[in-house]
């Protein structure tokens, strides 16, 4: 195979059309909750003062916050729009309006002095999922095609996972340069890592929020932190190892989740998209999760067939 | 053949969404933002001492009670305290101002009927024995907006 038959393979492999389909309806299912639970940040927001209103992305389009009810009605309409997407009906259309609602809303929450950095992969994904093939099995738009073959794996479905676990490799190889770029080697000595730490839990217990205690008592421990330090660069700068696929991707992937653990034990930051896992599905076979789940309910079916005849 | 068939669309589709997200870290003025960013979390060295803020309500007692954030208008710790840093950072009108709205919060709630005034304040800490010792790891503290609860009091 040629030189550009290699690269083209990589970012265009021959995927199923499940795969594809599992992303969307996992990554748009967990969209759609996370959406819906933004009414609650959001709602602060609608008596927010004007001069705190730095808009962020999309939102600096507006030049002023919007009003309550408008943006109740954006959270509604993004939460709304996640359905058809994760079902996969008229995808070409509902794909992109959902991922584009999910980046407005998560943009405005940005938009108020505080940007909240567990929010990026997700709209990202959803971004590139709009992009591609997404609906070509398990959706409604399938359904409507009852009598057509079921769709060979094709590259047509492999870019889109290929760039969805680019997107994730990409963002966690950035976070790895910020933190060599801003405190060069320092971070690698654990002190960097440690003050974070414990700064953090301070100003969470100094405004009386939840903090860790584990991160309380680490934090006068340093060298404990310091291989944490290291591995976590070593860990983000080692990103693209997954794109490897097979036992890396896993392997790295056990690792990234456990990294977001750890910064859950020590600094009671919870970053739900890597922490449920939905983060890193592109890099496994999420398909055959599905896949179980359909077949363990047709065997419960046959069950309840076989027992009712029975009787 | 459909557009998303198009090794052209796959390829362009690849090369704008990754142009995006390296864009910020590349840019000769790199700056984080939404949904673009640079992905700083956790790179900066704070350093053993740093300034926080903090809102207590002052009971008739004398004890202070510190103040959760959902008094400082948001359920999120991190987004009470950015609208209080800018509110201290843009002066003593503002700050006083959000102090005002904070007692209004404190006076309708009557777990803390007892609450005579409420103090914004900064603190300079030692954070590292902050957990073992606050008191002592409090190096400074500063007054920045003091207001009283309710009219009557």
């Amino acid at each position: 195979m040629s030189v550009l038959g290699v690269i083209d393979r990589f970012f265009r492999p021959a995927h199923p059309a499940k795969r594809l389909a599992a992303l969307r309806i996992l990554i748009g299912g967990f969209g759609g909750f996370y959406a819906a639970g933004l009414a609650i940040p959001l709602s602060s927001f609608a008596r927010a003062r004007p001069n705190d209103f730095s808009p962020m992305g999309p939102v600096a389009l507006l030049s002023t916050q919007l009003p309550g009810w408008a943006l109740y009605a954006c959270v509604a309409f993004a939460a709304l729009a996640s359905v058809p997407f994760t079902l996969g009906w008229r995808f070409r259309v509902t794909g992109p309006i959902f991922a584009a609602a999910f980046v407005w809303i998560a943009s405005y929450r940005s938009s108020f002095g505080m940007l909240f950095h567990t929010e990026n992969l997700l709209a990202l994904h959803l971004v590139v999922l709009s992009l591609g093939d997404a609906s070509a099995v398990w959706s409604l738009d399938a359904a409507r095609r009852p009598n057509a073959e079921p769709p060979a794996d094709a590259p047509r479905f492999g870019w889109t996972v290929r760039l969805l676990s680019l997107v994730t490799v990409t963002t966690y190889v950035l976070a790895g340069i910020a933190k060599l770029r801003t405190t060069g080697g320092a971070w690698l000595s654990g002190d960097v890592l440690t003050h974070q730490i414990a700064y953090d839990n301070v100003r969470k217990a100094a405004l009386g929020d939840a903090y860790s205690p584990i991160g309380g008592f680490v934090v006068r421990h340093p060298w404990a932190l310091r291989p944490l330090a290291i591995l976590s660069v070593l860990l983000e700068l080692g990103a693209p190892v997954a794109l490897v696929g097979g036992r890396p991707a896993k392997a790295w992937a056990a690792a990234a989740w456990s990294f977001h653990a750890g910064v859950f034990a020590l600094m009671a930051i919870f970053f739900p998209y890597p922490m449920l896992g939905v983060a890193f599905l592109s890099l496994l076979a999420p398909e055959r999760m599905i896949e179980k789940a359909i077949e363990l309910r047709e065997r419960r079916r046959a069950r309840r067939a076989a027992a009712s005849n029975a009787a | 053949m459909g557009v998303l068939d198009s090794r052209l669309f796959a390829y362009c589709a690849i090369a704008l969404v990754l142009g995006a997200v390296v864009s910020p870290a590349i840019s000769s003025r790199p700056k984080d933002g939404f949904p673009l960013s640079t992905y700083p979390m956790f790179a900066k060295n704070r350093g053993r001492e740093a300034t926080i803020s903090r809102v207590v309500a002052m009971q008739g007692t004398g004890e202070r009670v510190v103040l959760a954030p959902r008094y400082l208008g948001s359920r999120d710790v991190l987004q009470a305290e950015s609208t209080l840093n800018r509110a201290i950072g843009a002066g003593e009108p503002r700050a006083s101002e959000m102090c005002q709205q904070i007692a209004a919060r404190v006076e309708a709630e009557p777990d803390l009927a007892g609450a005579r005034e409420v103090l914004v304040l900064r603190l300079k800490v030692d954070i590292i024995e902050w957990f073992r010792d606050e008191k002592a790891a409090t190096l400074d503290e500063k007054i920045v907006a003091q207001c009283p609860v309710g009219a009557r009091k």
